[in-house]
């Protein structure tokens, strides 16, 4: 198969510049994953506790009750020795969020419970706060349950009532973290590295596709070819094998790479379908490689037009950048190339918990619009093959 | 007959670069196609090879038809392009090796082949050179090699010594000819009428697709009415010396002039001893004097009234 061996020693003489870029995805891979440690996903669950303060104008049971409510989902910070200058303090506490959430409780606040009187309890807390969120939920419950009890028995006292109240709001609120998918992909470094797999791969294919097709579109070695007794057929094959293999061996050391850069999800259902993908990309991208290779002329030419495609693909795909956060226009024109397709692919992918025909129909979809990409890149590159026959 | 080529026609839009062009080629011959640029020897040739589409005429290789497909007739046959055809990103060796794999497949009988068709040009210490480190001389006894490896029956060499030096124009002159006495029948193209005179058993003459003589080289210079030119270094000549010396039978032309004179004579015998007598008894002293046979850029000159190399 002499025509098999002359292409896999012209990728060898190349080899070079491909490794580069090889070499770039190993960095960038490498200081990606130091900086984002694996996860381990939400396995166990733990309180976290706001810091609050409280100013209580009265000192009664129910007050009391308050604070020691409140002392369940918050750590009270005491304000004592700031009472002269009080305002400026807590200003300061909370720009500084010392303190997320001042709470003054005014005097009359029992009576006004026990009459069933409308109360409010004053708050001051940092703007857009959750945690706060979290404290005037609290603070309401505990209003609405006093409320309830004096309703329900007008002669209840402040001992009575708040002790009701606690029996209530004691009861400890059992949490279970329920993971339905322990197959799932954890952390968000395997899509990201299937990602940037892209920038690598399709830079690789058309470095590589093109030194061939330029060695092989030379009109004096097509012409010297066309005179051996060797059937264009059986050459071309020989050709497309040969690429066929590279684009293979390509698709493997980057995919391996991405394993061992996330080895904790490297047997998870979804890095099967990440790879399945990335073939699928591959086949795309030969595709692309092929036109490529037919309209350029130099070897020159070939190393600029494969970072120009590359980098600009990926850039408007959300290779570097989430599709999420890149705009409206640029998606709709990233759409009209396969890699934005292959990333949306692996977004789905990076979610998915269940891999039922159902939950995969939109991914098979993205799968097939991949290879109409491939399929619309030959037949272009054959109709420019054909226009480049015919002129010489 | 190896090759039949009959009235061929090849036109590139509004140029007519072959008109109905005839001939044959048989067994044994070193066939030459002499022509100055853009006569149509390169189109011819790769007509004959199917390369190139042709509008009229047939074209037969061993007595068969050739057309792209006919990878049997191919097998036999070797091309040296005009342009030289190799890769550079392999060595002298594998390009040798790739050309020879296309014909012929068994590694071990190729390997054979490839190390005699080295040898054969020369390139024993150049095998594991690329292309681009070699002279040109060297690169066109490489596109040599490769055309030639698988031991063809007919070897096709369209100007394989371009832009070549004397020393590997000799060396490449001298493998033609031991080509054809093992056996090889050679078309050989060339502007370089030299090379033609020096190698080829007949020869044919183009000009502008059309074709100007056919013959042995003897026979082409049979065509025409020139004979011999003399050139003789003199010494203060007098016109009546000068008009004693056109005065003489079977002389067409003398041209005093620097010190040389040039007399051109027609087709006859004893032009030389005509001239060498007149200048005893005109009393002209002379120093060196040189006779040179027409050539073939003469038949050419004077069939189509211009020069072969223009």
């Amino acid at each position: 198969m002499p025509v098999f061996k002359l292409c896999l020693k012209i990728i060898n003489k190349n080899k070079m510049v491909m490794m580069v870029y090889i070499l770039a995805f190993v960095m960038v891979s490498f200081i990606v994953r130091s900086f984002n440690k694996p996860s381990e996903g939400l396995t166990t669950y733990s309180d976290t506790k706001v810091s609050i303060a409280i100013i209580s104008e009265e000192d009664t049971p129910l007050t009391k009750g308050i604070e020691t409510a409140l002392s369940r989902i918050a750590e009270v910070k005491s304000l004592e020795g700031y009472e002269d200058n009080l305002k400026e303090t807590i200003q300061d506490a909370l720009y500084f969020r010392a303190l997320h959430m001042v709470i003054t409780i005014p005097e009359g606040f029992t009576d006004a419970i026990l009459a069933g009187e409308p109360m409010t309890i004053k708050a001051q807390s940092v703007p857009g706060s959750v945690e706060s969120m979290q404290v005037n939920l609290l603070i309401n419950q505990y209003l609405n349950l006093a409320r309830l009890y004096v309703t329900a028995d007008e002669a209840i006292g402040a001992d009575a009532l708040a002790s009701a109240i606690a029996s209530v709001m004691d009861q400890p609120a059992e949490v279970t973290i329920i993971n339905p998918n322990p197959d799932a992909v954890q952390g968000d470094l395997m899509p990201f590295f299937f990602n940037y797999l892209a920038y690598s791969y399709m830079f690789v294919m058309i470095l590589g596709v093109s030194s061939i097709m330029l060695v092989f579109n030379r009109k004096v070695i097509k012409w010297r070819n066309a005179c051996g007794p060797m059937p264009s057929l059986n050459m071309s094959a020989q050709l497309l094998l040969a690429i066929a293999v590279f684009a293979v061996v390509v698709w493997l050391i980057l995919v391996t790479l991405c394993l061992v850069f996330d080895s904790q999800n490297a047997f998870k259902t979804n890095t099967l379908y990440f790879m399945l993908n990335a073939a699928i990309f591959g086949i795309s991208v030969l595709g692309l490689s092929f036109l490529l290779a037919n309209l350029i002329k130099g070897k020159d030419a070939s190393s600029a037009v494969a970072n120009i495609i590359t980098l600009s693909t990926c850039f408007l795909s959300g290779v570097f950048v989430p599709q999420a956060f890149l705009g409206e226009g640029v998606l709709k024109v990233a759409s009209y190339f396969p890699t934005y397709w292959y990333v949306k692919a692996n977004t789905q992918i990076a979610v998915l918990t269940r891999f039922s025909f159902a939950s995969l129909k939109e991914i098979l979809g993205i799968f097939l619009i991949e290879l109409g990409f491939a399929a619309a890149f030959i037949i272009v590159s054959l109709a420019v093959g054909k226009r480049n026959q015919l002129r010489t | 007959m190896v090759v039949k080529v009959n009235q061929l026609v090849k036109r590139y839009g509004d140029l007519l670069a072959l008109d109905h062009l005839s001939f044959e080629v048989a067994e044994g011959e070193i066939f030459g196609l002499l022509g100055p640029n853009g006569s149509g020897k390169t189109t011819a040739i790769n007509c004959i090879l199917s390369l190139l589409k042709y509008d009229k005429g047939d074209v037969s290789v061993f007595g068969k038809p050739m057309t792209p497909e006919s990878n049997d007739l191919k097998r036999d046959i070797g091309i040296v392009m005009q342009e030289v055809a190799v890769f550079d990103e392999l060595t002298v060796y594998e390009n040798i090796d790739y050309f020879c794999g296309l014909y012929v497949p068994d590694k071990k009988a190729r390997k054979l082949l490839v190390e005699e068709a080295i040898q054969f040009v020369g390139l024993e210490d150049f095998k594991k050179f690329y292309p681009k480190k070699l002279s040109g001389g060297l690169l066109r006894r490489l596109n040599i090699a490769c055309g030639i490896a698988h031991k063809p029956k007919l070897i096709i060499l369209d100007e394989p010594t371009v832009a070549v030096d004397p020393q590997s124009r000799n060396k490449i002159l001298e493998g033609i000819v031991a080509l054809n006495k093992q056996g090889a029948t050679i078309i050989y193209t060339s502007h370089y009428m030299e090379e033609v005179e020096q190698i080829c058993s007949r020869i044919m003459i183009l000009d502008k697709g059309n074709i100007v003589a056919t013959g042995t080289k003897d026979a082409l210079k049979g065509m025409i009415s020139l004979g011999e030119k003399i050139t003789v270094e003199t010494f203060d000549l007098t016109t009546a010396q000068v008009d004693a010396m056109r005065s003489l039978p079977n002389i067409l032309e003398v041209i005093d002039q620097a010190g040389v004179l040039t007399i051109r004579s027609a087709k006859g015998k004893n032009n030389l001893e005509n001239v060498l007598e007149a200048l005893k008894r005109e009393h002209i002293s002379f120093g060196k004097i040189h006779s040179e046979l027409p050539t073939l850029n003469d038949v050419f000159l004077e069939i189509t009234g211009k020069e072969l190399r223009d």
